[in-house]
């Protein structure tokens, strides 16, 4: 719900004495508070710019429910795109946090975003895709150590001469730009998160996607 | 129809008793519905679980359990800064996590908060959220906790929340003035290997007029060609404690708890064969300046109100007192019924009006974070990071190490606190955490919430 804020001083929800009303005003006084004449003396709850579900506790910055939204776009998008999931040969992709910066003002775990996006494109790639786990490498050089020292057996699938190299890396970044309103205590925030896919060999970014969006709300006055 | 003056009495006095919030009902009849044997369990179980850690955090615990939401910024950002001083950075980070959310979190029709614009709740009923250099500084060592992990992204963010901090009040004399933020911003991202990130930080630096939010300290680093890898930050003196101005307190102000306290210097004790280079030393934040050029409140128009309304009630009562003495002496030498019952009706008024007055409280909300310094003293260096796992400071003649002290191959970081000097009798002597509030009222769900994830967090103790 968007609330009309501006400057002027409007009437108190309750108004003051007179002598004339005194004992009606005193009756009613229960519920009475005072607003210092002051609009949106209650504050503004969050205000969904785009369209979407939002939980009970809403902020201005980024939530689950956009990290949600944010890789679902993502993974459908990548998913359309022939130079990624159209070739005959599934091109090898590193999908982590190592090059997704976040260069907002709000702190987060960036893995909750890389992560939910490569489990959601890996499920959804059905083989169209390969993504290598970089963030293991040397979990994996352990192991292939230990299979070529003939401590353990070669397992199942076989060996390969080396660990496979990548084609394509997802690269990011998280921008926000703020703003406020000192008179109304109204904070509004714009939110970006830019995903791009480079050709590691080439430099070329292969796929590029954008998510972006703008909320504001404002505290009640007793904050402001 | 005579009835009537008597039936707007009765309603008035059960509106009078109706009216105070439940927070002051439970004041009022807590004893009678048994919350005082729950007040009681809910002490026991706050000793139990503060056993749980060591002696000079657990009436901090003790504290952010009993008081809830109510108080669970404050008590949360008292309870990091000490766990944060004594080298408890994981539970530092879990609390100052805490403060962190309620601070971002919007308190739009927000209960609390409208039973603190009500005549007759005082403005601190409401869940504490800090003033903006209160807030400023939870995200300040929350920033310094990312970086002592090496999370520079992270650091830097927190660091331009604390900077944001302080363009939220909207009559501060120097809005978004707390330099040291953007400083400290820029040197994570410096730190991060993001150099057009850091410049870009640095120059905003330059557009910060100079004064108390950007002394010598940052106005040499603005300047600075380079910038520092290197950054030791010492606590010093105590900051300004709210107080209430005015015939009702109703005008908040803050007031220096140390005049005369002078801040030492602070400087790193790099080994003189290595190569360094100070960038600059001396003071980078100054807290006490953030918090004094404030300006006035948004709400200090709410609390002007009911102050004006609590002297008019008086003005009022007093005026129908008198009105009706006249009344009822003319009613009695006339011997007019009419003009004694209208002094009955103006008696009954006055005593209204006076009631009315009494129960008006437009007192502000001075819950302070008492523990915070006046000032944050540093020095900022570029050097090779010498091989060793914690390097010593030097601030004013002692040397020690630092409470805080992290570096990898790029950045150095050292954080502690300094000497506090002690609170003076007249603030109410020391930290007075024993004195604790239980504060349920409408809170009682979101407390049992609250006290629920500090059991699970801190059953078994924490580890350093």
């Amino acid at each position: 719900m968007t609330h009309s804020i501006g400057a002027r001083r409007t009437p108190s929800m309750c108004s003051r004495p007179s002598m004339i009303g005194l004992l009606l005003l005193t009756t009613a006084l229960g519920g009475c508070m005072a607003t210092g004449g002051l609009q949106n003396a209650g504050g503004t709850g969050a205000t969904e710019i785009q369209a979407g579900a939002r939980g009970p506790v809403s902020g201005v910055g980024i939530e689950g429910r956009d990290i949600i939204a944010m890789t679902d776009q993502m993974a459908r998008d990548m998913l359309a795109d022939p130079v990624l999931a159209g070739q005959r040969t599934p091109p090898r992709i590193i999908i982590d946090s190592g090059y997704f910066i976040n260069d907002s003002a709000q702190a987060l775990n960036k893995n909750a975003i890389t992560d939910r996006l490569r489990v959601y494109l890996n499920r959804a790639a059905r083989g169209r895709l390969m993504f290598l786990a970089r963030e293991n490498a040397a979990m994996v050089e352990r192991e292939r150590d230990l299979k070529r020292q003939g401590i353990t057996d070669v397992g199942t699938v076989g060996q390969t001469r080396a660990v496979a190299g990548a084609d394509f890396r997802l690269t990011g970044r998280i921008t926000s730009v703020d703003a406020r309103s000192g008179r109304t205590g109204q904070i509004q925030r714009y939110n970006q998160v830019t995903f791009e896919m480079v050709d590691l060999e080439s430099s070329a970014l292969v796929w590029s996607g954008i998510y972006e969006f703008e909320r504001a709300a404002g505290d009640d006055v007793v904050y402001r | 129809m005579n009835t009537h003056p008597y039936l707007a009495a009765a309603a008035t006095a059960i509106l009078f008793l109706g009216g105070p919030s439940a927070v002051n009902a439970q004041g009022l009849f807590g004893g009678l519905f048994g919350i005082r044997s729950s007040e009681s369990e809910i002490r026991t179980q706050a000793d139990q679980l503060a056993s749980q850690l060591p002696q000079p955090l657990r009436p901090l615990l003790r504290k952010l359990y009993v008081e809830g939401e109510w108080n669970a910024v404050l008590n949360a950002n008292q309870l990091g800064l000490a766990a944060m001083s004594l080298g408890h950075f994981e539970m530092a980070e879990q609390v100052f996590d805490d403060a962190i959310a309620r601070i971002q979190a919007v308190y739009a029709d927000e209960s609390n908060a409208q039973a603190a614009r009500r005549y007759w709740n005082e403005e601190k009923v409401k869940d504490f959220k800090g003033e903006p250099h209160e807030r400023a500084m939870s995200f300040f060592y929350r920033g310094l906790l990312y970086a002592r992990k090496g999370d520079y992204q992270n650091a830097r963010a927190s660091f331009l929340s604390a900077d944001y901090q302080d363009t939220l009040s909207a009559t501060e004399s120097y809005q978004g003035d707390f330099a040291l933020m953007n400083f400290l911003a820029s040197w994570a991202s410096h730190c991060d290997k993001d150099g057009p990130r850091a410049q870009e930080l640095q120059r905003r630096l330059q557009t910060v007029e100079s004064g108390g939010g950007k002394g010598p300290f940052l106005s040499t680093i603005a300047d600075s060609p380079d910038l520092p890898n290197m950054i030791a930050l010492v606590d010093l003196g105590r900051a300004p404690l709210k107080a209430g101005e005015g015939q009702h307190r109703e005008k908040l102000t803050f007031q220096p708890v140390n005049p005369a306290f002078t801040p030492v210097g602070v400087q790193w004790l790099l080994p003189p064969e290595g190569d360094f280079r100070r960038l600059a030393q001396g003071v980078a934040g100054d807290v006490e300046f953030q918090a004094m050029t404030r300006g006035g409140r948004q709400v200090d128009a709410v609390l002007g109100e009911k102050a004006q309304f609590k002297d008019e009630m008086s003005s009022a009562g007093g005026a129908m007192a008198e009105g009706a003495v006249a009344m009822a002496r003319a009613s009695l030498s006339s011997n007019n019924r009419d003009l004694g019952a209208a002094a009955g009706l103006f008696s009954l008024l006055s005593l209204g009006a006076t009631i009315a007055s009494a129960m008006t409280t437009p007192a502000a909300d001075t819950r302070s974070w008492m523990s915070l310094p006046k000032v944050v003293s540093a020095d900022a260096v570029v050097a090779a990071i010498p091989p060793t796992e914690r390097l010593k400071l030097k601030v004013g003649e002692a040397e020690l190490l630092p409470i805080l002290f992290a570096s990898d191959a790029q950045c150095a970081i050292a954080w502690t606190p300094g000497d506090v000097p002690p609170l003076p009798r007249e603030f109410g002597g020391d930290l007075d955490v024993e004195t604790v509030v239980l504060q349920e009222g409408n809170r009682a769900e979101k407390n049992k919430l609250f006290r629920d994830q500090l059991t699970q967090r801190f059953q078994g103790g924490q580890q350093p």
